[in-house]
C-alpha cells in the first residue's frame, strides 16, 4: 500500500492545497435550470460546448469467477453551438465473444433537457435511440442518439461498462482536458489490496482534490484504497505546430499493472522497474527469446563474414539484406510473432524487422541488441516509469568506437546509425541482458540543404544559368524517398510546379540512390520576374529559390515547447553577370544574427565585383527543441530572415 | 442515402486461370506509366430471377511496382442482402512460379462505418496478399449473391477507373432470364454489345483488350466519365417486398415515392405548434421561411443507412420525437411540416457534392446519394436542404447547385435542374486601407464581402470555430510575413445568395521591404494568384473550370513621408475566353491606389485549348507579382 503512495506523491501534477473543502458529489438528475438556460459558457465565450461534469469512478468486482475492472461513466454536456450537436451520439465499443475478453455494457440511461421559456423540459433517453453495430468479428459498438438535441441542450448520461481483468487490460486512462472547456473532471477509483497499480500523471493541469482512503472491499475480502481526483475547469485544449503529439500535453491518468499479490491465487511481479521491464522482454517468447533462434541467419552471416572484412561494410551489408529481403509493412510494435515466419513472408513490422537486424548482426558476431522506443505519434516515454505500452518500436543498437550506433532497417534510404524523422523522440531503452539503459535518440544528422547559382542577366532582365541543389542529411532522406516512390519525372514536375517562373530546359540527379553521398540535382534553368525593368533602372530579387518569404510562427503566444526533432541547416549561393553596361547603385545591408544561447544562427551577405553580384545566406537552428519562453524570439529570428530575403538590388544603366 | 454498391461480376474460367501469367509476355506498352496490368478480368451479372442475383468476378492483375499495390486488396461490401459466397487468391512470382494462397484468417470483416453518428448495418469483407519483389501476380475470384436488385452493375474496363493501370483483356457479362429486360448503356466503348442465348437465358457481352494506363490530367473531367464503362440497370426488379418497373424517371420516382409512402404524418401537438409558428405571416415565402428555421433549430444530422439499402425513411412521427435523421427522415419531415400549411413540395434525389460530376440523365438509375426538398412557388422555385442547421435559407451551394435532380411527385415525378450561380453572385469585394511606415511597417483596415460560393469557408468558419480560432484562422488564412490581427468582426447576412462581411484592423510587419534609400512594394498584398499548371502540348482529354466567381480588391497605400514613386507598374488588361484581369495603379499625392479585378468563367474547354489557359494563368500570376518602387527625395 505505501508503495502506491510513494508513486503518487512524485507525481507531475501539484494539488493545489488552497483547496480548503471537497466539492460536493454530483447526482444523476440534479440539473440547475440556470445550466439549462445558460447561453454562453462565461469562462470560455468561444466555446461550441462545456463538459459541465465528466465523472468517472472504477472498481473491481467478482462475476462468475471472473475479476472485472468496472468503469462507471457519468456525463453531462453542455451544447452551446450548433456545430456541437454531433456531442448527442455516443459510441460505445464492446468486446463481445464467448472467451474471456467478453465485456459487457449495461445501465445505459440519459435525459436531454432544454429550455422552454424559462422552465426546462425533459427528454429522456429510449431502448429506439440505441443501436448495436457489429464493427468485425468481435469487437461491436452501441451507438447512442440522444433526443432533440439543440443548441442550449443539456445531456446528461451514464452507463456501466465490465472489462475482464488481465495484464493487458488496465483501468482506462483518464483524461482531465479535452478539445472543449470540462468544468469539473472527477475520478475515483477503489483498488483491492491485492493488485497493485503504477498511476502515472501527465499535464500541465493542477488538480483541485487528491485524496486516498482505506476502504474494505467485502467481495474480496481485503481492504483497499479509494483514489479520488478533481481537476476543476479545465480548458479546451488547444493543438499548436511543432508538437510530438497532443496526449503529451493533455492532463491525464495512466495505469498499469505492476504486481499481483494474492495469497493462495496469483503472487507475480509484472514490470516494477526498467530492469524489470527489460527482463521481461529478454525472457518473452516474443522478444528476447526469437533472438536465440537465429539459424536461418547462419549462412547469409558467415557469407557476410567471408565477403566483408571491414565492421562498416560488413553492418552495411547485413542492413541492406534486411532491407531487401523483409519488407516493412508500416505497422509500428515491440514484439515480434516470430523471426523465422517473418522471414518466410518476407514482409513484417518494425519489430519483425529490427528483431531480425539484431539476430543477423549478432550471428556476424557483433554484441547487437534492441532499443524499444516510441514514434513522435506515440507520445513521449517516462523515465522514471516503467510501461511497457509506452514503448511502440524497436531499433537496433551496436557500440561501435564507443559511441551509440542505432539502426532502422525498415526503410532503405536511412544511413547506418540514422533514425527516421518519428523516432527523434528523445530517449530509448537500450534491452541488454547486463547492461541495460536509456539512449539517447537525438539525431547524429541534421537537415541539410545547399543551393548554388550562376545565373546571367540580360539587357531585358531575363535570367539564364545553372542552378544546383545538394541534399543532405534528413533532407535527402525525404528527397530520396520522394524521388524512389514518384520517379524522376514526377520529381522534376514538382519541382517545375512549385517553381511557376523557372523555365528548367535540363535536369539531372545524382547520388539519388547512394545513400553515402547527398543527393544532387542540377538545373539549367530561365527565371523570369526576378527582375523588374523600368526605364533605365532594374531591380533584382536574388533569393531566386524564394527561400522563406513567409513566417511560419503567426501566433502571437506559445504554450508548449517547439519540437522540430533535427538541427536544420540551409545555405543559399548566387552568382549574377549583370547586363552591360548597368552598375549596381544601391545593395542590401550585410547582416548577421544568432538566437540566443547559440540556437541558430543566420547571415546574409551581399558582394559586388566588377559586373558580378554575389549573394550568400545561411541559415542554422541548432537544436531540436525549443521552450516556449524561446518562441518569441524564434518568430522575431524568422521575421528578420524573411525581411532579409525580400530585400532587392538596384542596377542603373550608365 | 447509400451510394449503390456497384459490383463488377464475372464467369467461372478456372482453366484459363491454372495458367501462370508470367511477366515476360506483358506487350511494353502496356507496360508504360503502368504501375499494374490487368492480364484478365471477367465479370459476369447472372440475374436469377428479378429478385435476386449473382456477381462473379474473375482475374489476374500484375503488380510492377509498390504504387500498383491498391490492386492487391479485394474488398467486398455487404449487407443484409448479400452474400459472399466465395473470396480467392493466389499470388505468383514474375516467372510464374506460385508463392502464396489466400488463407481463410486473411479475409477480415470490418463494419462499414465507424463515427458515433453514423449508424449502419454494412460490413465489408477484405483481404490483401503482397510480396517483397516486384512485379508479381495476383490471381484472383470471388462470388456474391444479392438480393437487392434496385441497382445492378457499372461495369468499368479498367477496374476501379484507376489511373496508371494498363489491361490487357477484359470482359462482362449479364445474364438475364426469360421476360426480364435489360437496359444499359455504353461509355466510351469501342466495341459494342454482343448478344446471344443460352437456352431460356439472353445473354449480353462486352469486351475490351490492350487499353494503355492512363494519367489524370490537370483540370480533367472525372475519370468516370472518360473511360470506357457500361452502365446497367433493371426494368422488373424486387427488394425486399417491394416491386418496381423501370423504364423512365416517372418510374423510378414512382417506385421511390411508394417505397416512401405514408412517413410524412405529424403528431397532432407539432402540427398545432407549425400552425401557430406561421399564424401571423401571410407570405409564403416568409411561412416556409418559419417552417425552415423550426427544422434547423429542433433537429440534427444522425446518417442512419438501416433497411432497404438505405434508401427507405424513418417516419416523421420518430423524427418529431426524437429531434433527429438522416437526409430522407428531415426531408419527409420538412415536406410534411409543409403540407399542413397548405404548402406543396417535393422530395428530390440528387446525387451531392462539390466534386460530383452530374447524373446520366439519359439512364433512369439510381444514381443518388442524397435527397433535398423542392418548393415550387409562383415566381421562382425554393431548395431546401434539410440536413444541415447552419445553411442559409434556400441556398444550395456547390452541394446540390448546377445539376439533375428527380423531383418525386404524386404520379411519378421527373427530371429538373437546380440553379447555377454566377460570377456576380459567387463576388469578394475587398476595400482596404494601408498607412505604410519607412520600416516596412503598415496599419491596415480591411473591409471584405463575400457572397455566394466564395462566402462558404467563412460561414463554416463563424459556424464551427470560437473567437479565438476564427482569429487563429483568419491569419492563417493572410499570405503576409507578419501579420497580426488587432480587431475583427464577422457577419453572416443569410439570404438565398448569403454573404459574410469581414472587418479587420491589423498590424503588420515587413510588407514592403527598404533596401537603402528605395521601398518596394507589391500592391497586390492580400489577393496573389500563386499557381500555374505545367504547360502541355499533348494533352489527351477536355479540360474543366470551376470558375464563376469575381474578384473585386480597391487597396490604398500612405507612403511614408519624404518618399516619392520611381516606378509604377503599367495597367493590365488581360482578357480570354476563361474570363477576364485587370490591373490599375495611380498615385495622388502621397497616397497610391491600386485596384483588381478578376472574373473567372465556369467552362469545358478542348484540349487544344490548355496551353491558352496555361498561359492566361500566367500573366495572372506574373501581375499579380509587380511591384511599386518608391525612393527616397533627395
Amino acid at each position: 500500500m505505501l508503495k502506491i503512495i510513494t508513486t503518487l506523491s512524485v507525481c507531475l501534477l501539484v494539488t493545489l492545497s488552497s483547496f480548503a473543502q471537497k466539492p460536493a458529489p454530483v447526482k444523476f438528475g440534479d440539473i440547475l435550470s440556470d445550466v439549462v438556460k445558460m447561453k454562453v459558457y462565461p469562462k470560455d465565450s468561444s466555446a461550441e460546448a462545456v463538459v459541465l461534469y465528466d465523472g468517472g469512478e472504477t472498481y473491481f468486482e467478482i462475476m462468475g469467477g471472473n475479476i472485472m475492472i468496472t468503469q462507471i461513466i457519468h456525463e453531462r454536456i453542455k451544447i452551446l453551438k450548433k456545430s456541437a450537436l454531433e456531442r448527442g451520439s455516443i459510441k460505445i465499443p464492446v468486446i463481445r465473444e464467448s472467451g474471456t475478453s467478453q465485456e459487457f455494457l449495461t445501465d445505459i440511461k440519459g435525459f436531454t433537457y432544454n429550455d422552454n421559456n424559462g422552465s426546462p423540459t425533459k427528454d429522456k433517453l429510449t431502448k429506439d435511440m440505441i443501436f448495436q453495430e457489429k464493427a468485425s468479428e468481435t469487437v461491436y459498438y452501441t451507438k447512442i442518439s440522444m433526443p432533440n438535441i439543440k443548441e442550449g441542450s443539456v445531456i446528461e448520461y451514464s452507463y456501466k461498462k465490465q472489462t475482464p481483468m488481465s495484464i493487458s487490460h488496465n483501468p482506462t486512462t483518464w483524461y482531465f482536458q479535452q478539445g472543449v472547456p470540462v468544468e469539473r473532471s472527477d475520478y475515483k477509483i477503489t483498488i483491492p489490496a491485492y493488485f497493485y497499480y503504477r498511476m502515472i500523471m501527465n499535464g500541465y493541469l493542477p488538480l483541485a482534490l487528491n485524496e486516498n482512503k482505506d476502504v474494505n472491499i467485502s467481495e474480496f475480502n481485503v481492504n483497499g484504497l479509494q483514489y479520488h481526483f478533481i481537476v476543476l475547469d479545465a480548458p479546451a485544449f488547444r493543438d499548436e505546430a511543432y508538437i510530438t503529439t497532443e496526449s503529451d500535453y493533455l492532463s491525464k491518468i495512466d495505469f498499469e499493472l505492476a504486481s499481483v499479490n494474492w495469497p493462495d491465487v496469483l503472487v507475480r511481479d509484472f514490470s516494477l522497474d526498467y530492469n524489470n521491464l527489460n527482463k521481461t522482454l529478454l525472457e518473452s517468447e516474443q522478444f528476447g527469446q526469437q533472438l536465440k533462434r537465429n539459424g536461418f541467419l547462419k549462412d547469409i552471416a558467415s557469407e557476410i563474414k567471408t565477403k566483408y572484412k571491414d565492421s562498416t561494410d560488413r553492418i552495411q551489408t547485413a542492413v541492406n539484406y534486411i532491407v531487401k529481403n523483409v519488407k516493412w509493412d508500416g505497422n509500428n510494435n515491440i514484439y515480434t510473432e516470430g523471426l523465422k515466419k517473418v522471414f518466410e513472408k518476407k514482409t513484417g513490422d518494425a519489430a519483425d524487422i529490427n528483431l531480425m537486424l539484431v539476430a543477423l548482426l549478432r550471428e556476424i558476431g557483433y554484441d547487437a541488441n534492441p532499443v524499444i522506443l516510441s514514434t513522435r505519434d506515440h507520445g513521449r516515454i517516462h523515465e522514471q516509469y516503467a510501461l511497457m505500452r509506452r514503448f511502440n518500436y524497436v531499433v537496433a543498437h551496436i557500440e561501435k568506437d564507443g559511441k551509440d550506433l542505432l539502426i532502422d532497417a525498415t526503410d532503405e534510404h536511412l544511413k547506418v546509425g540514422m533514425l527516421p524523422y518519428q523516432c527523434l523522440n528523445h530517449s530509448g531503452w537500450l534491452v541488454h541482458p547486463s547492461f541495460p539503459r536509456f539512449v539517447s535518440l537525438e539525431p547524429i544528422e541534421r537537415d541539410i540543404e545547399f543551393e548554388k547559382a550562376e545565373m546571367k542577366i540580360d539587357e531585358e532582365g531575363e535570367m539564364k544559368g545553372k542552378f544546383m541543389k545538394s541534399y543532405a542529411g534528413y533532407s535527402a532522406w525525404s528527397a530520396r524517398k520522394t524521388f524512389k516512390k514518384e520517379g524522376k519525372e514526377k520529381f522534376l514536375e514538382e519541382i517545375k510546379k512549385a517553381k511557376t517562373n523557372w523555365t528548367i530546359s535540363k535536369a539531372e540527379y545524382n547520388n539519388s540512390d547512394e545513400i553515402s553521398q547527398p543527393m544532387e540535382a542540377r538545373y539549367d534553368v530561365e527565371m523570369s520576374d526576378f527582375v523588374t525593368k523600368a526605364g533605365n533602372m532594374m531591380y533584382l530579387k536574388p533569393m531566386i529559390s524564394e527561400g522563406h518569404t513567409e513566417n511560419p510562427f503567426k501566433d502571437t503566444e506559445r504554450t508548449y515547447p517547439i519540437d522540430f526533432a533535427m538541427p536544420i541547416d540551409e545555405t543559399f549561393m548566387a552568382s549574377y553577370e549583370i547586363p552591360a553596361g548597368y552598375a549596381v547603385i544601391e545593395t542590401p545591408k550585410n547582416v548577421s544574427f544568432a538566437l540566443p544561447e547559440n540556437g541558430g544562427k543566420f547571415t546574409h551577405v551581399i558582394n559586388v565585383l566588377e559586373n558580378k553580384i554575389t549573394v550568400t545566406s545561411r541559415l542554422s537552428f541548432r537544436k531540436t527543441t525549443y521552450t516556449p519562453d524561446e518562441y518569441p524570439f524564434l518568430k522575431e529570428f524568422y521575421d528578420q530572415i524573411v525581411k532579409k530575403h525580400n530585400e532587392q538590388v538596384v542596377l542603373k544603366k550608365q | 442515402m447509400k451510394k449503390a454498391l456497384l459490383f463488377l461480376v464475372t464467369l467461372s474460367f478456372s482453366s484459363v486461370f491454372a495458367q501462370k501469367y508470367p511477366v515476360s509476355t506483358i506487350p511494353a506498352e502496356l507496360k508504360e506509366k503502368a504501375h499494374a496490368v490487368v492480364r484478365e478480368h471477367k465479370t459476369s451479372f447472372i440475374v436469377k430471377d428479378i429478385g435476386s442475383a449473382v456477381t462473379k468476378v474473375e482475374g489476374a492483375i500484375t503488380i510492377l511496382d509498390e504504387k500498383g499495390e491498391q490492386h492487391t486488396t479485394l474488398v467486398i461490401p455487404y449487407n443484409k442482402f448479400t452474400k459472399v459466397n466465395d473470396m480467392e487468391a493466389q499470388l505468383y512470382d514474375e516467372t510464374g512460379k506460385k508463392i502464396k494462397s489466400l488463407k481463410r484468417d486473411d479475409i477480415e470483416s470490418i463494419g462499414g462505418s465507424s463515427g458515433a453518428n453514423n449508424i449502419d448495418d454494412s460490413f465489408v469483407k477484405y483481404a490483401s496478399l503482397t510480396h517483397t519483389k516486384y512485379p508479381y501476380t495476383i490471381v484472383f475470384s470471388y462470388e456474391f449473391t444479392t438480393k437487392n436488385m434496385m441497382f445492378y452493375p457499372s461495369w468499368e474496363a479498367i477496374p476501379y477507373n484507376a489511373e496508371a493501370t494498363s489491361v490487357e483483356q477484359a470482359s462482362f457479362m449479364v445474364s438475364m432470364p426469360n421476360g426480364v429486360q435489360l437496359r444499359y448503356k455504353e461509355q466510351n466503348m469501342l466495341n459494342k454489345v454482343v448478344m446471344g442465348r443460352d437456352g431460356d437465358k439472353f445473354l449480353y457481352s462486352w469486351e475490351v483488350s490492350n487499353l494503355k494506363a492512363i494519367e489524370r490530367e490537370p483540370y480533367s473531367p472525372s475519370l468516370s466519365e472518360i473511360l470506357p464503362t457500361v452502365y446497367t440497370a433493371p426494368t422488373l426488379f424486387k427488394v425486399d417486398d417491394y416491386e418496381g418497373n423501370i423504364q423512365s424517371w416517372a418510374d423510378l420516382a414512382k417506385f421511390y415515392g411508394n417505397l416512401n409512402k405514408d412517413r410524412e404524418k405529424l403528431p397532432a401537438e407539432l402540427i398545432t405548434k407549425i400552425k401557430d409558428l406561421v399564424k401571423n405571416e401571410t407570405d409564403e415565402t416568409k411561412k416556409i421561411k418559419k417552417v425552415y428555421e423550426y427544422l434547423q433549430a429542433n433537429t440534427r444530422y444522425v446518417s442512419i443507412q438501416l433497411g432497404i439499402g438505405g434508401w427507405q425513411s424513418m417516419k416523421s412521427e420518430d423524427v418529431a420525437n426524437k429531434g433527429y435523421g438522416d437526409c430522407k427522415a428531415l426531408t419527409t419531415f420538412t415536406m410534411g411540416m409543409l403540407r399542413e400549411l397548405g404548402i406543396k413540395s417535393y422530395q428530390a434525389l440528387v446525387k451531392a457534392g462539390d466534386d460530383a460530376n452530374d447524373i446520366l440523365t439519359d439512364f433512369p438509375s439510381f444514381q443518388f446519394n442524397h435527397v433535398f426538398l423542392c418548393v415550387p412557388q409562383t415566381k421562382d422555385t425554393l431548395w431546401l436542404e434539410c440536413t444541415s442547421q447552419t445553411n442559409a435559407f434556400g441556398y444550395l451551394s456547390d452541394f446540390t447547385s448546377n445539376r439533375h435532380v428527380v423531383l418525386i411527385q404524386e404520379n411519378g415525378g421527373k427530371l429538373v435542374k437546380t440553379p447555377t450561380y454566377r460570377p456576380n453572385d459567387n463576388m469578394m469585394v475587398r476595400k482596404g486601407k494601408f498607412v505604410l511606415t519607412e520600416d516596412g511597417n503598415a496599419e491596415a483596415e480591411i473591409e471584405t464581402r463575400l457572397s455566394g460560393l466564395q462566402q462558404d469557408s467563412h460561414a463554416g468558419v463563424i459556424h464551427t470555430l470560437g473567437t479565438d480560432e476564427q482569429k487563429k484562422w483568419l491569419t492563417n488564412n493572410m499570405s503576409l510575413s507578419s501579420v497580426e490581427i488587432k480587431q475583427f468582426s464577422l457577419t453572416e447576412k443569410r439570404e438565398k445568395i448569403p454573404s459574410v462581411s469581414e472587418k479587420m484592423t491589423l498590424a503588420l510587419r515587413n510588407i514592403s521591404n527598404k533596401s537603402g534609400t528605395r521601398i518596394f512594394l507589391t500592391p497586390n498584398l492580400l489577393n496573389q494568384a500563386r499557381t500555374v499548371p505545367l504547360p502541355n502540348p499533348d494533352r489527351k482529354v477536355d479540360f474543366e473550370l470551376s470558375g464563376n466567381y469575381m474578384d473585386v480588391d480597391s487597396i490604398s497605400f500612405q507612403i511614408p513621408a519624404g518618399f516619392s514613386s520611381e516606378y509604377l507598374p503599367e495597367p493590365t488588361k488581360i482578357q480570354s475566353k476563361f474570363g477576364t484581369y485587370t490591373t490599375n495603379v495611380q498615385m495622388t499625392g502621397d497616397k497610391i491606389l491600386y485596384v483588381r479585378q478578376i472574373t473567372l468563367l465556369q467552362g469545358r474547354y478542348p484540349a487544344a485549348a490548355f496551353n491558352e489557359f496555361v498561359d492566361f494563368r500566367k500573366k495572372i500570376v506574373k501581375a499579380d507579382k509587380n511591384q511599386i518602387v518608391l525612393v527616397k527625395k533627395t
